[in-house]
């Protein structure tokens, strides 16, 4: 147990991925948990499914995303591109624990990714999702110019987490890791009280409580807690660094968290 | 033999005629401190008005060459005179070579007013190292990061609106637009949203089957074409992106530009050049964004020259900020790279590189605008010197050309700087032979030097010029830190001067000389605890200068001494003299005696120069025979047929002969063998002949005249000793003191002879001599014993051609 985590109970880090990350702040954060933790880093390299699916579709093809040239999907195809990009996982992984030091494990499986995901939460204390590949994600437009200058990052700071907060106890232990990935990471943090108005008051206080002994300040923002879509917009346009929530196996968890997965561009913490 | 008391024979020179002192016509001082200072260089009017005239005129190609023999004070005088000049003048102009931002193997050369070059190092020092810290935290800055994500938000919007709708519609049509690892594909959805797998999808009806791949395939060329604007899009992103990065960097740097432009406005080459460094900034904001990373690792031990900014330096080639006026540079080692400079290369990684900032000045970028003063020996002496001087000097502008390169000695990347506008004076100094021969033989040198600036080795003496010497010698004596001399001691050196000319009333320039004794004549006042210099101690110094330097002198003195070199000075001897040489070794010469003899005979030979049979006898020694040949021929031979043969020798002479001041006496030397006179071997002689018997001057008379005054005294002198000059050299004589002291005693003679009849009178005690009436000489005289003798050999040359068989035969044959 590490000193600064005095009350933290993350034991067990998980890192469920698609694809290799373009973006390797995932990874940073994940590394930086897992040192300041001192425990291990377990890297689940999830070889979708889905696409296996495709490619034995008689009739599919595939658009380049570069040259806009198609060309036939299969399978064998597939294989060989998931494992050159379990090799490039695997080198990222050992490049970034270098320094840090932390042991890892790369583990690859051939599944759906929502299901293969939620097998690996059992025993987890907390789960990064990542999605490069997968259904794509609707970009919410005609941003308003005051949402982007709220973003979570300020100049020198990276980007923020968000921990979805409703006052439960399983929104509690989300609320304790997100300090850990704040602590670990050195990064702000934003409370989304996801509630109705009348009780985000109440909620942020009690959110205050638990932050009191962290030496963490907070930002709060409140999302209706009936329109899951207003707050993925919020999410999206605030382009947030991390979105931190618990899930407690529930139809109204599994929903929430398939909904993140298919319209958040920023990865995903679940807390089980 | 004592004086020659015959009252027609010449008399012996007073004292007074071999040594003129110094006088200084009522100018009174005590020590030449008091005196008032002028130049070390005096009595050299023609070459200061040349050098005034060459310095001042403005069209190209008077450049100077001072000529002169060495030691003259060619170098101090020409320093004095250009510096009174350079005074006048303001001081030059800065050059810099700055990088050429298009082609940078072409450095470019800006031009600053006198000290300017530093100060604008400096300032884009400052501006490089401002850029370096405002840039990148202009681009660290919220507004820049706001506006870029801006961009890539809207490229991301850009891209999100046509993919959405497609999104939108496929997923109206139950189909879903998967991302794959490169790309996009659609596939058909199930019930639960999910993509149908193979199974599923075979289960379908055909009809259903045919209808989605129908839509996927509508699908498909809707995205292909929705991907294909991608790119385009990303490259206007793109574009926006650098224009937003240059606009930032240039918001961020503008006033420093301004503050520069303004600065420099009234340089247009500079502006040019702060608006290429803006342009070059703006195209590599990558350099100065990551300014403030880590250094590059060393590679080798070798640090990689990969410092970016270094193409902004100044490399401030000519620096005249701390100069008040025209430059005057002296390149004492002008070499073809010390003259028009060179670029330095670097060794890395086992490669030769250059840039612009190892670009090295030479001689005549620092004497742009001003002097520049050259040996020109050493000139000469160095490989492609001359060339590159004279190329430079013709196209009137300095360009830096590697000779390697040149050469094709080496391949390496060479750079090509700007030619630099050249503006100099250049002052070659060197002996008059390399003027001569560089007139003679190099056609390009009279266009580039037309101003001769020849210095005279001689000056007048007058009480004027001693006034002046005594001036110079007191301003030596401050330059040099000397003690000052006492009147008596100036006097002595002026004398000095007058003996290195070799004439009474000439007094020699050469100032290395005047100033060697100046300096070793105040060691030995020091020694002697003088406060000034006295005549005694210049005295001295000489008599010290002399010992260090006459060891051969003494050798061949002490030789004669003990008979091993045969020289008499007592008595007489027919066909037999004492002729005199001088000898120079170094810096010292010397006269010595040499014992001239003759013989003569019947016969047609003429007269026979042993010496030049031998390939001893220079060229005029031979001359000078010749010329007593024609003598005897025109004398003595009028009317009869000259039928002799003679030979005349340098006994003991083992070197070469040259010059014709033995002339008189081996005339003096045949014509006792052929009158049977013989000569007193007291008298030595000097002086040429001409072929109608007249004595003309020769050089060294002094060295001569104490070279035989010298050995006299080795020999036992008895007073009778003296030697014959010719009467034109008696106004070079400067006598050393126990020479004239001698002459003033009676025991010393000098006779001044100006025909040889004087000279065989005196040293034969029998006249010489004239034709009378009847056309004969008086009997008894020399003239008539040397006609008596030739007409005899006529006589015989007559009876030999009588006898039978003979006739028309030479008796040499």
């Amino acid at each position: 147990m590490n000193d600064d985590g005095a009350g933290s109970t993350i034991n067990r880090v998980l890192l469920a991925l698609d694809a290799p990350l373009r973006d390797p702040e995932l990874l940073q954060i994940a590394v930086a948990l897992a040192a300041n933790r001192k425990i291990e880093l377990v890297t689940l390299f999830i070889e979708d499914q889905e696409l296996f699916h495709l490619a034995s579709l008689p009739f599919t093809q595939e658009i380049d995303r570069v040259s806009a040239r198609e060309r036939k999907l299969d399978s064998f195809q597939i294989a060989r591109t998931f494992r050159v990009q379990a090799r490039e996982i695997g080198r990222a992984l050992e490049r970034m624990t270098q320094q840090p030091r932390v042991n890892h494990t790369l583990k690859i499986v051939r599944g759906l990714y929502m299901n293969e995901v939620h097998s690996a939460l059992t025993g987890m204390d907390v789960v990064f999702l990542r999605r490069e590949i997968g259904t794509y994600k609707k970009r919410f437009m005609n941003r308003p110019s005051d949402v982007l200058a709220a973003r979570g990052h300020t100049p020198g700071k990276h980007n923020a987490v968000w921990i979805i907060y409703n006052g439960t106890a399983g929104s509690e232990r989300a609320l304790s890791t997100a300090c850990d990935i704040v602590l670990a990471d050195n990064r702000d943090l934003v409370i989304v009280l996801h509630t109705v108005a009348a009780a985000a008051a109440d909620m942020r206080r009690q959110a205050e409580t638990l932050l009191r002994d962290r030496a963490i300040k907070a930002l709060y923002a409140i999302a209706p807690e009936s329109e899951d879509e207003v707050l993925v917009r919020m999410l999206d346009t605030a382009a947030c660094g991390l979105v931190v929530m618990q899930v407690n196996g529930g139809a109204r968890s599994e929903a929430l968290t398939s909904l993140f997965l298919r319209q958040l561009e920023c990865p995903l913490a679940l807390v089980p | 033999m004592k004086a020659i008391k015959n009252k027609r024979f010449p008399q012996p020179l007073p004292a007074t005629s071999l040594y003129t002192r110094c006088g200084f016509g009522g100018f009174k001082f005590n020590t030449t401190d008091e005196l008032e200072k002028n130049p070390v260089v005096v009595g050299q009017e023609r070459a200061f008005d040349a050098l005034d005239f060459g310095i001042r005129i403005k069209n190209g190609g008077y450049n100077l060459f001072a000529l002169g023999p060495t030691g003259t004070g060619k170098f101090t005088a020409v320093r004095q005179i250009i510096a009174q000049a350079a005074a006048e003048r303001m001081p030059s102009p800065d050059w810099c070579y700055v990088n050429n931002f298009n082609e940078s193997h072409k450095p470019i050369a800006l031009r600053l007013p006198s000290g300017k070059g530093c100060k604008f190092k400096q300032d884009m020092e400052q501006f490089i190292g401002e850029a370096r810290v405002v840039i990148p935290a202009t681009f660290d800055g919220e507004e820049y990061r706001s506006k870029a994500e801006e961009l890539e938000e809207e490229l991301k919007d850009r891209h999100a609106v046509p993919l959405n709708e497609l999104s939108e519609e496929a997923k109206q049509q139950n189909i879903v637009l998967i991302k794959t690892a490169s790309g996009f594909a659609f596939a058909p959805l199930g019930k639960n949203e999910e993509v149908l797998n193979p199974e599923e999808f075979n289960a379908l009806a055909n009809g259903t089957r045919k209808e989605i791949q129908e839509k996927i395939a509508n699908l498909h060329e809707k995205l292909r074409r929705v991907l294909s604007q991608f790119p385009a899009w990303r490259k206007e992103t793109n574009e926006k992106l650098q224009a937003l990065e240059q606009d930032t960097a240039s918001a961020a740097i503008n006033h420093l530009i301004m503050s520069l432009k303004k600065h420099y406005r009234e340089l247009p080459d500079i502006i040019n050049y702060i608006a290429a460094i803006e342009r070059d900034i703006l195209n590599n904001l990558a350099d100065f964004r990551s300014a403030g990373d880590e250094a590059p690792l060393s590679i080798f031990g070798t640090t990689p020259r990969t410092d970016s900014f270094r193409r902004y330096t100044v490399n401030l080639l000519v620096d005249n900020s701390a100069r008040e006026c025209a430059p005057i540079v002296f390149e004492n080692h002008p070499s073809h790279v010390n003259l028009i400079g060179r670029s330095e290369y670097q060794s890395y990684m086992g490669a030769l590189v250059t840039d612009f900032t190892l670009i090295k000045p030479g001689a005549l970028h620092r004497a742009n605008g001003g002097y520049l003063i050259l040996d020109a020996r050493k000139v000469l002496m160095q490989p492609y010197a001359w060339d590159s001087l004279k190329r430079t000097l013709e196209t009137g502008e300095i360009r830096i050309e590697s000779l390697e390169r040149s050469l094709s000695l080496i391949s390496t990347v060479a750079l090509e700087p700007e030619a630099i506008h050249l503006d100099v004076k250049v002052i070659l100094v060197g002996e008059r032979l390399l003027y001569y021969l560089l007139l003679e033989h190099d056609p390009d040198f009279q266009d580039l030097f037309k101003v001769a600036v020849d210095f005279d080795d001689q000056i007048e003496r007058n009480e004027k010029n001693n006034v002046l010497y005594a001036r110079m010698i007191g301003t030596l004596a401050n330059q040099e830190e000397l003690r000052h001399l006492e009147q008596p001691a100036a006097a002595r050196l002026i004398e000095y001067c007058a003996r290195l000319a070799g004439d009474a009333e000439r007094l020699s320039t050469h100032l290395r000389s005047i100033t060697d004794l100046l300096r070793e004549a105040d060691h030995w006042a020091g020694l002697a605890g003088h406060e000034c210099i006295k005549s005694q101690d210049i005295d001295h110094a000489l008599d010290k200068q002399l010992y260090r330097s006459d060891r051969i002198q003494q050798r061949i003195k002490e030789e004669i001494r003990r008979g091993t070199i045969l020289i008499d000075t007592t008595g007489s001897v027919i066909a037999q003299v004492n002729g005199l040489s001088v000898m120079q070794l170094g810096n010292h010469s010397f006269g010595r005696p040499s014992r001239i003899t003759a013989t003569t005979r019947f016969g047609e030979g003429g007269v026979l120069d042993i010496e030049r049979e031998t390939e001893l006898g220079g060229p005029l020694h031979s001359k000078g025979v010749m010329i007593l040949t024609s003598f005897l021929a025109s004398r003595y031979a009028q009317e009869t047929p000259l039928f002799v043969s003679g030979s005349i020798v340098f006994e003991q002479s083992y070197g070469e002969v040259e010059g014709d001041s033995a002339s008189v006496a081996e005339l003096c030397a045949l014509l006792s063998a052929l009158s049977g006179l013989p000569l007193s071997q007291s008298l030595a002689v000097t002086g040429s002949i001409n072929q109608h018997g007249r004595v003309q001057a020769i050089g060294g008379v002094n060295e001569k005249i104490e070279g035989f005054f010298d050995v006299c005294r080795a020999l036992g002198a008895n007073g009778d000793e003296g030697v014959l000059i010719p009467e034109s050299n008696v106004k070079h004589l400067m006598l050393r003191a126990d020479v004239v002291a001698a002459a003033a005693a009676g025991q010393f003679r000098i006779y001044p002879v100006q025909t040889i009849d004087q000279a065989m009178e005196l040293l034969t005690q029998t006249p010489a001599g004239a034709r009378k009436r009847k056309g004969v000489f008086p009997q008894g005289s020399v003239n008539r014993r040397v006609e008596d003798r030739l007409r005899e050999y006529a006589s015989m040359r007559r009876r030999f051609a009588a006898r039978p068989g003979k006739a028309g035969k030479s008796t040499d044959e």
